[in-house]
């Protein structure tokens, strides 16, 4: 086998050549769409790492602020239903107090109606004994007994 | 010449001379002179006698026992 020098030196130059024009067409811009292409994906990277953070940050305030709520809502209510409890223990009291000053009066009332009409009760009853042992002393004693408390009352005179 | 005091005798019935006598006894020490007495019949006394003299009433009847009988129960 012979060795062409010339054929040699035209395959270097040939490769030389084609290894310029593909450093020049191909590889430069496939490596810098590649570097590019890194460059913007660290970017992406980088950015959604920031929008994490910050989703995390707004996340954890938007708790905090849930939380506050939260805890902003539990001290109104217990201060609302502590409130209704006290204004439903005044006005329970307030209605006792109306309830027994009414149920005082009330039988104060009766007891007065009860003493008056005992009383009217007891004047009648005199009354009517007095009444009535007048009629009955009228009906029954005789000219005889007249004359005997006479006589009785006549001696007793003195 | 001098005139008696009248006393009236206001009762349920005539009194006996007795009866009389005894409340005319009465009326003696009562007013120390001699009275006159006048008896009038009430029959609304029931029983017992008024007596009034002097412009006094000595009230002696049943009927005015029960209206103080009456009187201390109001």
């Amino acid at each position: 086998m012979e060795i062409n020098l010339w054929q040699i030196i035209f395959q270097a130059v040939n490769f030389g050549v084609v290894l310029f024009l593909l450093n020049r067409v191909l590889y430069k811009p496939v490596i810098k769409m590649l570097d590019d292409r890194a460059k913007k994906i660290n970017e992406g990277q980088l950015a959604a790492e920031k929008n994490l953070k910050a989703s995390a940050e707004l996340d954890k305030e938007q708790k905090a602020v849930l939380a506050k709520a939260r805890k902003e809502a539990a001290g109104i209510t217990r201060e609302a239903t502590a409130e209704a409890k006290k204004q439903a223990e005044a006005i329970l009291y307030e209605a006792k107090q109306k309830a027994a000053a009414e149920s005082a009066q009330m039988h104060k009332n009766a007891e007065e109606s009860i003493a008056k009409k005992q009383k009217e009760m007891e004047s009648s009853i005199k009354d009517l004994v007095v009444a009535t042992s007048k009629k009955m002393l009228e009906s029954t004693l005789s000219a005889s007994d007249i004359s005997k408390i006479n006589k009785a009352i006549a001696a007793k005179l003195k | 010449m001098t005139t008696k005091s009248i006393a009236l005798i206001r009762t349920s019935s005539k009194l006996d001379a007795s009866t009389l006598k005894l409340v005319n006894k009465h009326l003696t020490s009562l007013s120390k002179q001699n009275l006159s007495i006048e008896q009038v019949v009430d029959p609304s006394l029931i029983a017992g006698f008024v007596i009034e003299v002097g412009g006094k009433e000595y009230d002696y009847s049943i009927k005015g026992s029960l209206a103080k009988l009456q009187a201390q129960l109001s």
